[in-house]
């Protein structure tokens, strides 16, 4: 490189410091070396620039910090996956909570609890009196006559929510862990309902759509490249039903799509697309002649 | 000519359950699960029983029926397969996992899967926008580095750095033809990178060679102009100052000769040195061509309309602009 020091030696100073500071200016131009000059002031000359935008041309970074609140507001600054949105299906966040539930019931002595839960089916199915009345509850914390069912059940849920009580205070840890899991459960159900009003998922709004299965289907190799985790090859594996070749195929159709780009990344051709030129040429129609007639009329 | 297909066989096969609403069913470790909580000897009947009541089982009053389905909803919902009283947004339901259930089935469409295809579609384009939105936000005041001066540079990719007045400037760089080589824009301003230039495009007439000779320039630097050998650090100051005395002794149709070969259309070049001088080369731009100093300042190059350099620019571009260090 002439720096300043060099080229001032050369061609008078001024214009050597104009050049240098020119120069130095123009390389930091994208990709400037790539260019020619004709190109670039074909382009130099349709910019459009901010010009009399006083707002954006006051921001002192690419984006404002309130811009930066705004978009962080809208899900806590967090990424969201289609099992955020629809998750329920796949058990993804449910199935442990769940079996961990009966597990954790399973280690205390609930039986007071149970017996009012098994009171309550029999007092609705009619054992102790008809919906009407009188009802007699012969036994258990709520046992007793009654008017009517429902005058019963009221004293049972009564009894089952004191039970419940008495089996908190008795076992801390245990139900502790109890609303562990059904909070967690609770709060991503919220959290989807949450999330599918923000997508405009309406699922009283749809319809039949063949046309929509049929995109599905064509999109099913894409979505295996998606291997975050709740991302969409998750979420259809999780939802495949896999004792029908139907379910398999779905899920082989999420790892053709990682093999096909693999494959195609490293030039690999595969056999996994027939022709779809019907074996039988279907009928052609008549059209309108595109040449003139020969030998020529006069 | 074959046509292949964009579906597979594997597609095809799947797309055949799929089309008649199989293949794809709710999670089924999350079904038995379920079933395994609502066939618990412990709390199997609670479910039972908020099940009889919401159906209408023993003419349960609506207050009764809540309360059956809020059963331990304060203390621990899990033992009552109630919904958590902190959760007020989730529907009523005749119980929690009962709730969990009709909505899993509610996403695979209730029988009709090209419902739960439509909803899938809606949350993955969802995702997708989303996602980005909020990466790229995460990213945006840090993918620039300490390189973002303003809106106006980062979006013409530092066109206007050099000068906010792009179309006058951009007509005063039309006008100049292929007169400047934008690979070598290290050399910008030496006469070896026009002459160079000029060798190039259309090649050094005979007339010009021997302006040059008259001035001093080495003859072997003039024959070799378009090698790769020949740069600034090959050629001599001397030389190069000899090269400008030619520059400004190359006038009249000498110079005419040279403004066709590089294309130069600007007004008022008077003779081959007018083509190292901005303020000559931009004359409906030079007075809002800038430059960034070392403090991320931006500053004009010219101080007014005469073309007067501004001499700030010693102290504050960047030293390897300034001064050779070897």
């Amino acid at each position: 490189m002439t720096t300043y020091d060099r080229l001032s030696q050369i061609i008078p100073p001024d214009q050597a410091l104009a050049n240098k500071a020119l120069a130095t200016s123009m390389k930091g131009i994208i990709n400037i070396s790539n260019l020619t000059l004709p190109s670039f002031a074909k382009a130099v000359a349709n910019v459009q620039t901010t010009y009399g935008l006083n707002l954006i041309n006051a921001q002192t970074s690419p984006v404002s910090q309130a811009t930066l609140n705004f978009y962080n507001s809208l899900n806590g600054g967090n990424t969201v996956n289609v099992v955020d949105i629809l998750g329920v299906s796949t058990g993804i966040g449910f199935t442990t909570n769940l079996t961990s539930t009966v597990s954790t019931v399973n280690t205390m002595n609930i039986t007071s609890l149970s017996s009012i839960y098994s009171t309550m089916v029999d007092t609705l199915n009619g054992v102790y009196g008809p919906d009407t009345g009188p009802v007699d509850i012969p036994t258990g914390p709520a046992a007793g006559p009654y008017d009517t069912i429902n005058d019963a059940m009221v004293a049972l849920i009564a009894a089952a929510n004191t039970e419940i009580t008495t089996l908190v205070s008795t076992y801390p840890n245990q139900t502790h862990q109890l609303n562990t899991y059904w909070n967690s459960m609770a709060s991503q159900l919220s959290y989807e309902f949450n999330l599918q009003t923000k997508a405009s998922i309406n699922f009283n709004d749809y319809q039949h759509s063949q046309s929509a299965m049929n995109g599905f289907i064509s999109q099913l190799p894409t979505y295996g490249l998606n291997q975050t985790v709740g991302g969409t090859a998750q979420y259809l594996e999780a939802v495949a039903d896999l004792s029908i070749i139907g379910g398999q195929a779905v899920v082989a159709c999420l790892r053709q799509g990682v093999t096909q780009s693999v494959l195609t990344n490293a030039g690999i051709g595969t056999y996994n697309n027939p022709p779809v030129t019907p074996s039988t040429l279907p009928p052609q129609a008549t059209l309108s002649p595109d040449q003139p007639p020969y030998p020529p009329t006069t | 000519m074959t046509i292949i297909s964009t579906l597979t066989p594997l597609q095809l096969t799947a797309g055949a359950s799929l089309l008649q609403n199989q293949g794809l069913i709710v999670n089924q470790a999350f079904t038995n699960a379920i079933t395994s909580y609502n066939t618990s000897s412990a709390l199997g009947n609670c479910v039972t029983a908020i099940t009889l009541g919401a159906s209408g089982v023993g003419n349960l009053s609506v207050g009764t029926i809540k309360s059956l389905e809020t059963i331990g909803n304060t203390t621990c919902p899990a033992l009552g397969d109630s919904i958590g009283n902190t959760y007020s947004t989730l529907p009523t339901s005749a119980g929690f996992t009962n709730l969990l259930s009709t909505t899993a089935n509610k996403y695979m469409g209730n029988g009709d899967l090209t419902k739960f295809v439509q909803a899938f579609n809606s949350a993955e384009s969802y995702v997708t926008i989303t996602n980005q939105q909020i990466t790229s936000v995460q990213n945006a005041n840090t993918y620039l580095g300490n390189m973002f001066t303003n809106t106006n540079n980062m979006v013409t990719g530092d066109i206007t750095a050099v000068n906010a007045s792009t179309s006058l400037w951009g007509q005063d760089l039309i006008n100049l033809g292929s007169l400047i080589n934008l690979k070598n824009l290290d050399e910008m301003g030496t006469p070896l990178a026009v002459f160079q230039q000029l060798a190039l495009i259309g090649g050094i007439s005979s007339s010009i060679s021997l302006i040059m000779v008259n001035s001093g320039v080495n003859a072997d630097t003039i024959l070799n102009l378009t090698s790769s050998q020949t740069t600034a650090s090959t050629v001599s100051i001397l030389d190069q100052r000899a090269m400008y005395t030619a520059m400004t002794k190359i006038t009249g149709d000498t110079l005419t000769q040279v403004l066709q070969i590089l294309g130069v259309k600007t007004a008022n070049i008077n003779t081959m040195a007018d083509l190292i001088n901005p303020y000559k080369l931009f004359p409906n731009s030079f007075q809002s061509l800038t430059v960034y100093n070392v403090n991320s300042i931006s500053q004009f190059i010219y101080t007014d309309t005469a073309g007067t350099v501004n001499n700030t620019l010693l102290q504050s571009l960047p030293s390897w602009a300034l001064r050779t260090t070897s």
